[in-house]
């Protein structure tokens, strides 16, 4: 195993990446150790990584448990990782931040065990801007086709299955590539 | 420069209402469907007993 390798990091499922500079998976895998001691469920802090693609760090913020806020460069395209305590992948906001942010082109959420990645394709068509009420509407949509299929198979899901699933269906409708990494350490 | 803000509390919050609307709401759609199935085939029934019934009275 590499461990400077974001990629090597992980044991990926989901959708296939193109391939990415070997500075700009270095950038990651540094992110990721700078956030993994954000992702413990009694962390009081979160963090967030603002990532150029050529591995170079734009910003690093460290905020409560509840919010932390970061910048982007004025015009180069980033990569933003942050941690989640709570083991749950995309949020409302981070999905907002995404699909709204064109400086965004990677959404990675660091949570304890696992690291959740959004990615636009590049060819990327892109969305009108959307408020966070019409991406509140499309989660609730595909976390309740989550529901149904759990009800009809007789199956249990942990909140975090729902979430991942959820993430899913959310991705297919945006066109986000869309990968869960299991962390090999 | 622009300034993001990522997910906290509020963002937990939201998820967790969210799930819990999703189950509730599949709940009731299960449920509908089920009614609805049961029902079709209750009439299916009817229509099969009246069919027959008709059959032995013109037999």
């Amino acid at each position: 195993m590499r461990a400077h390798d974001f990629e090597e990091r992980h044991h990926w499922i989901g959708d296939s990446i193109e391939t990415e500079s070997a500075a700009f998976q270095v950038g990651k895998a540094r992110a990721l150790e700078k956030l993994l001691r954000f992702t413990s469920p009694d962390s009081d802090e979160a963090g967030s990584v603002v990532l150029k693609h050529n591995g170079e760090e734009f910003d690093f913020q460290i905020g409560s448990r509840d919010e932390v806020e970061t910048l982007l460069p004025p015009n180069e395209i980033v990569a933003v990782l942050h941690s989640h305590p709570d083991g749950f992948p995309h949020s409302v906001r981070d999905w907002f931040n995404l699909l709204n942010e064109p400086l965004i082109d990677q959404s990675h959420v660091v949570s304890a065990h696992r690291t959740y990645s959004l990615h636009k394709p590049s060819n990327w068509i892109g969305v009108d801007i959307i408020s966070e009420g019409v991406i509140e509407v499309a989660l609730s949509n595909a976390l309740t086709t989550i529901a149904i299929e759990q009800l009809q198979q007789n199956s249990n899901l942990t909140e975090a299955e729902f979430y991942e699933r959820a993430t899913g269906l959310m991705a297919k409708q945006y066109g986000i590539i869309y990968r869960i990494g299991e962390r090999r350490d | 420069m622009t300034t993001i803000r990522t997910s906290g509390r509020k963002g937990r919050e939201q998820m967790q209402q969210a799930l819990e609307k999703a189950k509730l709401n599949a709940k009731r759609i299960v449920e509908a469907e089920k009614n609805a199935k049961a029902q079709s085939q209750a009439s299916s029934k009817v229509s099969a007993d009246t069919a027959t019934s008709l059959q032995q009275k013109a037999a």
